[in-house]
């Protein structure tokens, strides 16, 4: 599927369906580093990156065009937030280095926050990035002509103040564990270059912000030549020391896998962010080094919980313990996935440890749905009940190769169990469309999402008739729990909520949990310091660096 | 021929009229929704109404395609487009001449590659020489593009780097002179404009061969030869001239197909263009674009028709009365 509409913002990543995903943990990406560091001669300052890229960037107005992983991705080299995301959530809660901020003080009840900014920060034009950036930025978010797509982020924000020409106050409305993580959503913008233009016009006129165009971040854009090539030149006037170290980052548009590959191992490319687990054994062997990371997603079955085949929590139980989720792992990603627990990723700090996934078992299986009734009466190797055989549609978006072949995989699991999965492949639109209709009896999709782990997206009862609770999972007792974790600051306290909830939808099941899957990123010999991270994969593009000239 | 030409445009503007009325609601029925791309799924109500109205799609469906239908035909305003959020018109222009220029060198492919091999076979009709070209014009026309697109590139680009592997530019490109430039777009356009053009080149070299074997055992070819002429004089100028008919129209319809054609080609070839563009905006329900590059294709199969009558009109008076 490639129009993924998933953005990987650096400050946060979103909840939504995805297509596939490729890519590594935080462990194992320190032993790649340690690694690279032994052969590490002192960083080089120079040399043309060439990175090929799947889809073109839809526009440089990051309130109007980062829609997509890969515009977000670029924009975040072009233009600074206040914080720096980092990817350091295994073990608790992200953290937040301050970029464009110098410091900042909580107030004691922490609903203000006081914001001192850097300085030394200047647009690409001279003029110094300034609070009145800040404020107007937070204007044009919340702007309801401008209508952001991510405008949610900023519910909680009720002013932000300009204190003199370096300090703002945010007031929040309440305090919440993601107040930072709300804040930092979006870059900040150039006020005294873009503010001519009325916000109710900014979405019609995106070759004026090209006209316009001052960054503040390492890069800046020297040209752009439709579906063919992105160049970012250094922005001289950066303000970190010595950075970027790379004079200039080309990305190539090819939206061939395969000629991305053949690409890189032809030396014309250095960056892949993305290659297909079944290639990883043939680029290692050629020299290319492979940079993996877990990806922030998992893949699932979501059931119709009032399709009355699938109101029971004890059969879907059954059917993900007839679904051998290892045999698709090992056949699909060859290794580079590994089974979901729940929608709280075993990558973050706030999943139960604990916790087992729910094993292959197909007697177990086999046990539950007999005690509920389901036998093969009729010989004919389905199971049934009242004269109805166990039988469903289980539908997927076409696009996505390895979801189509999951599916026929997990339709031959269930067989196996006498259920029978009737696959159905539509266009990504339209299962989007039926799953918000509720109009479907099965779903094999997945969601990328964010280290809010604020789970009322698919699981609060509220969501499902504005939201995204497809299966219209209802429980109360989760509900309360996702308020309660959403509102606690205290870690410790939120951990046990968070966990709660885990271990519900770990035994109702309203989803099957298939897999988590690494990212695999991969790198020319001459890269270094190449960092790819689930919070973008460009992280530090600032201090990558190329071993020789060219 | 005046007459011919209004009557023809006319009912072609009728045409594509009809085929856009049909497209636009068509797209805006089918599910999915343009800002279900362009946001965050936790926005609320009000927030995802104010997206929609900001791109105008609140409104009932035949008040959107009435105020599409006046910005279209009164003001000549094909609208903004939601994913690049630029005037459409400005989102097209960028991509049509790397797809004409790619359809024209594929043309020229088609036609220099397929007359070339089509008179031969017809001269040596029944020699090895035709049974070759017919076989090879066989195996080109029913290779599926995409295939033999990666092949070019593993052949001439990965295993031995004669061609570049695919793009409309080196990296430099834009610090070379002009005529450099001009080389190295010629140099990125050989390959996807072979491997374009030969797929229909077998199917023209084949329709050649027929019309011209049929032209060649008539009468007046005899005559030409018994008047002494030469032999390539006879099949070139006499024959080919008569035999040009249908190749002509062939021609005309070829034209729509090439833009189709070159749709795989750019995805294959990494080349910017206006089947990646209307592709793209499809599966991302950007109405505006769908409806504008509908508009060009419909005029171009048009277009490629009236030229095809036009050419035919010129060779053959007969057409002209």
């Amino acid at each position: 599927m490639s129009p993924e509409p998933n953005r990987s913002a650096t400050s946060r990543l979103r909840p939504i369906l995805v297509a596939l995903a490729l890519v590594l943990s935080a462990c194992q990406r320190q032993e790649t580093r340690e690694e690279i560091s032994t052969d590490l001669a002192t960083p080089r300052r120079g040399g043309t990156l060439v990175v090929a890229i799947s889809n073109d960037i839809h526009g440089i107005n990051p309130l109007v065009s980062a829609i997509d992983t890969q515009t977000t991705a670029v924009l975040d080299r072009m233009f600074l937030h206040l914080f720096e995301e980092q990817s350091d959530y295994t073990q608790h809660p992200p953290t937040f280095e301050p970029q464009l901020v110098e410091s900042f003080e909580w107030s004691p009840d922490r609903t203000r926050l006081e914001l001192m900014l850097r300085p030394d920060v200047s647009w690409s034009d001279g003029v110094p990035v300034t609070a009145e950036d800040v404020r107007w930025t937070w204007l044009a978010q919340t702007d309801p002509d401008l209508a952001w797509g991510y405008a949610q982020s900023k519910e909680n924000i009720r002013d932000i103040e300009v204190i003199d020409r370096l300090t703002v106050r945010v007031h929040f409305r309440q305090q919440s564990p993601s107040q930072l993580a709300e804040l930092n959503e979006g870059v900040i913008l150039p006020k005294h270059a873009w503010s001519e233009l009325p916000f109710s016009q900014w979405r019609s006129n995106g070759s004026w912000f090209e006209d316009h165009l001052v960054v503040n971040g390492p890069f800046d854009l020297q040209s752009w030549t439709r579906q063919q090539q992105i160049d970012l030149r250094r922005n001289e006037s950066y303000h970190e020391p010595d950075l970027p170290r790379l004079d200039r980052v080309v990305l190539r548009v090819v939206p061939q896998k395969q000629n991305q590959l053949g690409e890189l191992l032809a030396g014309e490319v250095d960056f892949i962010e993305q290659v297909p687990p079944s290639e990883v054994s043939r680029l290692e062997q050629q020299g290319i080094e492979i940079l993996r990371f877990w990806a922030r997603q998992f893949n699932y079955i979501c059931w119709n919980t009032r399709r009355p085949l699938f109101t029971d929590p004890e059969v879907r139980r059954a059917l993900t313990l007839a679904i051998d989720r290892q045999e698709i792992i090992d056949t699909l990603w060859y290794g580079f996935a590994r089974i979901a627990v729940s929608p709280i990723l075993t990558s973050i700090w706030a999943h139960d440890p604990d916790l087992q996934p729910v094993p292959f078992d197909l007697e177990a299986s086999r046990r539950i749905l007999e005690s509920r009734g389901w036998k093969d009466r009729d010989g004919d190797g389905l199971l049934d009940k009242g004269g109805e055989p166990f039988s469903f549609e289980l539908i997927t978006n076409t696009g996505s190769q390895v979801r189509i072949d999951a599916a026929v995989m997990v339709q031959e699991h269930l067989r196996r169990a006498g259920i029978e999965a009737r696959l159905r492949q539509l266009e990504f639109n339209t299962v989007i469309s039926r799953a918000l209709e509720h109009d479907f009896d099965a779903l094999l999709g997945g969601w990328d999402i964010d280290t809010s782990l604020d789970l009322t997206y698919a699981f609060h009862s509220q969501s499902i008739d504005e939201g995204y609770n497809f299966g219209q999972y209802s429980n109360p007792e989760v509900d309360r729990l996702i308020e309660a974790a959403n509102l606690e600051t205290d870690p410790t306290e939120r951990v046990l909520q968070l966990r709660e909830i885990e271990s519900i939808l770990h035994r109702t099941q309203p989803y099957t949990y298939l897999w988590e899957p690494q990212r695999l990123a991969a790198a020319s010999p001459r890269l270094r310091n190449a960092t790819p991270s689930p919070v973008s994969p460009y992280f530090r593009l600032r201090e990558w660096w190329l071993t020789e000239a060219d | 021929m005046l007459g011919f030409l209004i009557r023809r445009s006319a009912a072609a503007a009728l045409l594509i009229f009809i085929v856009l009325s049909f497209t636009f609601f068509f797209i805006h029925l089918a599910p999915g929704d343009p800002t279900l791309m362009l946001q965050d799924p936790r926005l609320s109500s009000e927030q995802r109404e104010a997206m929609r109205s900001a791109y105008g799609l609140d409104r009932p469906l035949a008040t959107q395609y009435l105020s599409w239908l006046h910005a279209v035909v009164i003001d000549r305003d094909w609208g903004i487009s939601f994913v690049h959020s630029r005037p459409v018109t400005a989102v097209i222009a960028e991509h049509v001449s790397p797809t004409l220029l790619l359809a024209a060198a594929g043309l020229l492919v088609q036609f220099g590659v397929g007359l070339l091999a089509g008179v031969t076979a017809a001269r040596h009709a029944g020699t090895s020489r035709d049974h070759a070209i017919r076989f090879t014009a066989m195996v080109f026309y029913s290779l599926p593009v995409f295939w033999t697109g990666l092949m070019a590139l593993l052949l001439f680009s990965y295993t031995w780097p004669l061609f570049p592997a695919g793009h409309l530019h080196s990296v430099d490109a834009a610090s070379l002179p002009a005529f450099d430039r001009a080389l190295d777009i010629l140099h990125h356009l050989i390959l996807p404009a072979l491997v374009l053009g030969l797929a229909t080149a077998g199917g023209t070299a084949r329709f050649t061969r027929n019309s011209l074997l049929e032209e060649l055992g008539e009468d007046y070819i005899r005559t030409a030869r018994a008047k002494g002429l030469g032999e390539a004089r006879v099949v070139w100028i006499h024959a080919l001239r008569n035999a040009a008919t249908p190749l002509l129209q062939l021609f005309g319809l070829t034209l729509p197909l090439l833009l189709s054609g070159a749709l795989v080609v750019e995805v294959v070839f990494s080349w910017p263009g206006l089947g990646r563009l209307a592709f793209d905006s499809i599966l991302s329900r950007d109405y505006p674009v769908i409806l504008a590059t509908t508009a060009l294709t419909g005029a171009l199969v048009v277009i490629g028709n009236l030229v095809a009558d036009l050419l035919h009109g010129v060779i053959d008076p007969r057409v002209r009365q």
